[in-house]
């Protein structure tokens, strides 16, 4: 072999090149990192564990991102099929709400009634409880005079 | 060199991360090989070319572009990341993992078998060289750096890179024929 072959073979090494996922993930982590900074020790493991936890991130940004998506979809979807449920009479459904109110407006006039007349009757009571006393007064008074 | 390279280099020192990624993006696959050749196994060379550039972009402002080639400054630290590396722990060589990912490349271009052969003999001579051998090597005939960046990456003179170059080129001859 000639030194001219050596050096061509030699030059055949320059067909080796770095696995594509390490280029990607050691160049982000390098670039992520500030500049004049001092950075701790990465080897291979550490390169891919962030890569992992970086992917880890993304998942449950992505997780969270859906579930906000599919609360916002069953909201619209919910304002969109109410009114138009099959089944269902909007007038009968209206006439008894009204039907109803009716009903509870008369019960309370009855109430603020029944409060009204039990005060009247009250007063009444303790008016004449007071004559009664008044006049046993004026008796034992009129008593105690004749007996004077 | 890239293209507009000063400009990038003055727009990252700023702290502008878009520029140090474009200069990521050229040199990375470079540094990625020069890593993966001197250690010979992917996992490491991942971690090894992944901490030179976060060294590079954490010391970026500290680079002084006067007569020191940018491609130089990101080999040498690559180089101390490598030789740290080897201090901590014994060298790990897997030439056949490293082959396999050289054969997928070669056997898309056409070539077969033989290859294969051919690269596990290659690897590992390269591997049974001196580590400032390897270096230089690696950066001038796989990397294509001129003797000049070269000799500023490995902290040496051009003459006696070119002497080193020399020495390296026969060692290898010598270690695949035996």
């Amino acid at each position: 072999m000639t030194q001219n072959e050596l050096i061509k073979k030699l030059g055949g090494l320059r067909a080796i090149e770095p696995n594509e996922e390490f280029v990607r993930v050691s160049r982000s982590v390098i670039l992520s990192s500030q500049s004049g900074i001092p950075i701790e020790r990465t080897t291979r493991n550490t390169i891919f564990s962030r890569g992992l936890s970086f992917a880890a991130s993304v998942t449950l940004t992505a997780v969270f991102v859906l579930v906000l998506a599919l609360g916002s979809v069953a909201g619209s979807l919910k304002t969109l099929f109410l009114p138009t449920l099959h089944g269902v009479n909007n007038e009968a459904l209206v006439s008894e709400a009204d039907a109803v109110t009716g009903d509870i407006d008369i019960r309370l006039n009855d109430i603020e009634y029944f409060d009204r007349t039990s005060r009247t009757v009250a007063l009444a009571d303790s008016s004449q409880e007071g004559m009664l006393d008044g006049e046993d007064e004026i008796d034992e008074l009129l008593n105690q005079v004749i007996e004077y | 060199m890239l293209e507009d390279e000063q400009n990038l280099i003055a727009r990252a020192k700023e702290g502008e991360a878009e520029a140090f990624g474009l200069l990521y993006d050229f040199y990375m696959p470079r540094i990625y090989r020069f890593v993966l050749v001197k250690v010979g196994h992917r996992e490491e060379a991942e971690d090894l070319t992944h901490q030179t550039f976060l060294k590079a972009w954490e010391h970026i402002e500290t680079y002084e572009s006067r007569g020191y080639p940018f491609s130089s400054w990101l080999y040498s630290i690559a180089r101390n990341s490598v030789i740290d590396h080897h201090r901590r722990s014994k060298p790990q060589v897997s030439i056949d993992e490293l082959g396999d990912d050289i054969l997928l490349e070669k056997e898309t271009q056409g070539s077969g078998l033989d290859a294969k052969i051919g690269w596990d003999v290659m690897l590992e001579a390269i591997f049974r060289l001196k580590g400032i051998e390897q270096d230089v090597l690696i950066m001038r005939f796989v990397d294509e750096l001129t003797h000049q960046e070269v000799a500023k990456a490995i902290g040496k003179t051009e003459g006696a890179t070119k002497v080193i170059q020399h020495r390296a080129l026969k060692n290898l001859k010598k270690l695949i024929e035996s």
